[in-house]
């Protein structure tokens, strides 16, 4: 059973002008998973991940870091946010250097590096991502695409064990897209546990190993994705759709070999094949 | 109404800074105040002199067919206070400088002097004194975002005329002469940024988001007059 | 206009000379231009031009429709000067200024050398550049993390700005007098209400990545080249030099 790292007991958290936006919601996050956080607008998957990375305190309920009680103090918060590390959806709200490399050595040099380190870290972190010839550029001439790659390196920068992503594909044309996929497939692949929002059920069913579903601030349902995103009375109380995968898999019974079909190359080399008796 | 790059003499151009610093200084030190109570206020800060430093790069239409420039400092005065200003007023200035060309490093002192200290506190002095003699809010703001704009064009003409005295009437002919070569576009543009403030500010009071009452913690500044 | 000179700063040929020795160039004659007679103010104006178009290869459409944005205010302010007031008797009586016309003159081109000192240090040095240098001037570090964030969100509310005055005149929102004031109004208190969410967003960001409380600059990568520097104030002495030995001229 995988180490759980951060766990939520029974959130509860309204704003100031009271409008409640978790009500009981529940999460456990295991090293090295991928997670998909599943909602509509409003359902409270960024009052979620603000409360996972220390930002607003719950008015009540439990929040574990590594099975201990998470601390509000300031060493406790940042000693958290060392190790989660959390991606915003509009990345201008996180860019705050002149420079991609200013910002991006922005992380380490908070966290005590000397000049130096925190520029040979942000350099391995953009040659990691790919974007090496970045570093000069002025952050606001960057198109929405590569601010957002940016952004993700500026936490990335901090080698966080546990990512946290508020919809990292939105707003992204398709090969942005695809980028971002690979990166956040890659630092899996590195050890660290990704977690994300998004509104995209096809890239959820593809990329994530398990699902949360939340509605109107509390948690419908949980588990593996494939079982998850197959609740169709789930999905629909939360005003999501099913994916259109596992939809037609479904509705043909296709699968790759008792596996369910969960990309598009899987679905061609099955359709490709002859079919077999069931 | 910048003064640019070299155009007062050294002797001016240093002793506007002398003058100016104090203020800077007490702005400083107001500002340190602040984060330490408040640290959201930081990126407060940060927001108001970007978002003034934008307003003063808009065009305005102008009566005489040309564009010129407002210089939020009504604005500023009334929204962030007139201390803060300084500071705010300063940073602005000095992008203006390097970004647009406009005004200049050794004239920041005098530039400061009268856009971020002398502009703002009319501003502000008028705008309080005349909610408390129970003035309409539209009238104060009109009148002091108004006036306070020609405050600063007066101080802007005063600074250019102790440099450049007439030959005959010294002083006092030097200051009449810019400030009637000035007033064409200076006036114009006070009357139309007073308007722009009273319409901007009473669009603000009318939405109250949470995020207004953020302005409290400013010493002066908000909107709950 | 924001963009004409940042944008450019950026791509700049000597974008990556250390700030200093840009610096210590426009920054000693600069300060030159003030002590220096009509000769030292021509020499200051056209060394500092040739440098920025044969030496950093500035565009020459650029440079000088940046040294053309204070010419209004240089040359109107100049004009004054050639015109004295006095007031005899009840009358008013406005006269050529004697003198007028050398001060005029003198005042043109001492404002035309400073102001392409500053135009030289604006267009090679990009604002990501010469901000750190300032904690090195011992300007507070509250006053520099404010400006770090100014300049990063002047861009992003200027692009803002310009979205809501292209949706305001598809709107026809700008076709009187009156109705440009009152659109301008509503765009800037659009602006600001967003302003103000976009800091408390920006904070959160920065809380995300551990900030302490103070931005710590990179400094710039290479260091500065002293021969340079030495160059710079070198050049300036006989600029110094030279204007001193021509102040007798006529004109000078």
């Amino acid at each position: 059973m995988p180490d759980c790292i951060l766990e939520a007991r029974d959130l509860h958290y309204r704003y100031p002008c009271g409008k409640v936006a978790l009500n009981g919601m529940n999460l456990r996050v295991s090293a090295g998973q991928k997670l998909a956080v599943l909602g509509a607008n409003g359902s409270g998957k960024t009052t979620l991940f603000l409360c996972l990375n220390g930002t607003y305190k719950p008015s009540a309920g439990q929040l574990l870091l590594k099975g201990k009680p998470a601390g509000y103090s300031r060493s406790d918060l940042l000693a958290w946010r060392k190790q989660v590390g959390l991606v915003f959806q509009d990345p201008d709200d996180q860019i705050v250097g002149g420079t991609v490399i200013q910002d991006i050595a922005f992380g380490p040099l908070n966290l005590g590096h000397s000049p130096s380190d925190a520029r040979c870290i942000a350099r391995e972190t953009m040659k990691q991502i790919g974007i090496p010839d970045f570093a000069d550029r002025p952050a606001h001439e960057l198109s929405h695409g590569e601010r957002k790659i940016v952004a993700m390196a500026g936490i990335l920068a901090m080698k966080p064990s546990l990512v946290i992503l508020d919809e990292p594909t939105a707003g992204l044309d398709p090969s942005w897209t695809e980028r971002v996929i690979d990166l956040l497939n890659a630092i899996h692949q590195n050890g660290t546990t990704v977690v994300l929002s998004t509104h995209n059920m096809d890239f959820a069913y593809e990329w994530a190993d398990e699902a949360v579903v939340l509605v109107q601030g509390t948690t419908r349902c949980h588990g593996p994705v494939i079982e998850i995103l197959a609740q169709d009375e789930a999905l629909r109380d939360a005003k999501l759709s099913t994916p259109l995968l596992l939809h037609v898999t479904r509705q043909f019974g296709l699968t790759d070999n008792g596996t369910p079909i969960r990309s598009r190359r899987q679905l061609l080399n099955r359709l490709k094949t002859p079919s077999k008796p069931v | 109404m910048h003064i640019m790059e070299g155009y007062l003499p050294v002797a001016h151009a240093a002793g506007w800074w002398v003058v100016s610093l104090p203020f800077m200084a007490a702005g400083v030190r107001s500002l340190k105040r602040i984060i330490m109570d408040h640290p959201s206020a930081r990126a407060l800060l940060g927001t108001s002199s970007a978002f003034v430093f934008v307003l003063s790069a808009l065009k305005l239409p102008s009566v005489t067919g040309s564009s010129s420039h407002p210089t939020g400092t009504g604005l500023g005065a009334i929204l962030f206070g007139p201390s803060v200003m300084a500071v705010l007023g300063s940073i602005v200035l000095l992008f203006q400088a390097l970004l647009l060309a406009h005004g200049g490093l050794t004239t920041l002192g005098a530039n400061a002097f009268s856009m971020a200290i002398v502009g703002p506190w009319v501003a502000f002095g008028l705008f309080h004194g005349l909610r408390r003699c129970r003035v309409s809010f539209s009238f104060s703001a009109f009148l002091a975002t108004t006036l306070g704009n020609l405050a600063t064009y007066v101080c802007t003409s005063a600074q250019l005329a102790l440099a450049f005295p007439d030959a005959a009437s010294g002083f006092a002919g030097s200051f009449v002469k810019f400030l009637a070569v000035f007033a064409i576009t200076q006036i114009p543009i006070a009357l139309a940024e007073g308007i722009i403030t009273v319409i901007l500010l009473n669009t603000l009071r009318s939405y109250n988001p949470e995020e207004l009452r953020g302005l409290d913690v400013l010493p002066k500044g908000g909107l709950s007059t | 206009m924001i963009h004409l000179i940042d944008c450019y700063a950026y791509t700049s040929l000597w974008r990556h000379r250390h700030p200093a020795e840009k610096a210590a160039f426009a920054g000693g004659l600069l300060l030159l231009s003030f002590f220096t007679p009509l000769t030292g103010l021509f020499l200051i104006l056209l060394l500092v031009s040739l440098v920025a178009l044969l030496g950093a290869r500035i565009p020459a459409a650029l440079y000088s429709r940046v040294l053309a944005v204070p010419m209004a205010f240089i040359l109107i302010g100049a004009a004054s000067l050639l015109v004295s007031l006095s007031y005899h008797s009840g009358h008013l009586h406005i006269g050529l200024a004697e003198g007028g016309l050398k001060s005029a003159v003198q005042l043109v081109a001492r404002a035309l050398a400073a102001a392409s000192c500053l135009i030289f240090f604006s267009l090679t040095t990009p604002t990501a550049d010469w901000m750190p240098l300032l904690r090195k001037f011992h300007i507070p570090a509250v006053v520099v993390d404010l400006m770090l964030v100014t300049y990063r969100l002047l861009f992003v509310f200027a692009e803002r700005l310009s979205t809501l005055q292209q949706a305001q005149a598809a709107r026809l929102g700008n076709l009187t007098v009156r109705n440009r004031l009152r659109s301008t109004g509503l765009i800037g208190a659009n602006l600001f209400i967003r302003s103000l969410d976009r800091a408390r967003r920006i904070e959160l960001g920065m809380e995300a990545r551990c900030y302490t409380g103070e931005i710590t600059c990179l400094p710039f990568e290479r260091k500065a080249s002293i021969p340079i520097i030495c160059g710079s104030l070198l050049l300036c002495l006989v600029i110094a030099w030279i204007g001193f030995i021509t102040k007798r001229w006529p004109y000078a």
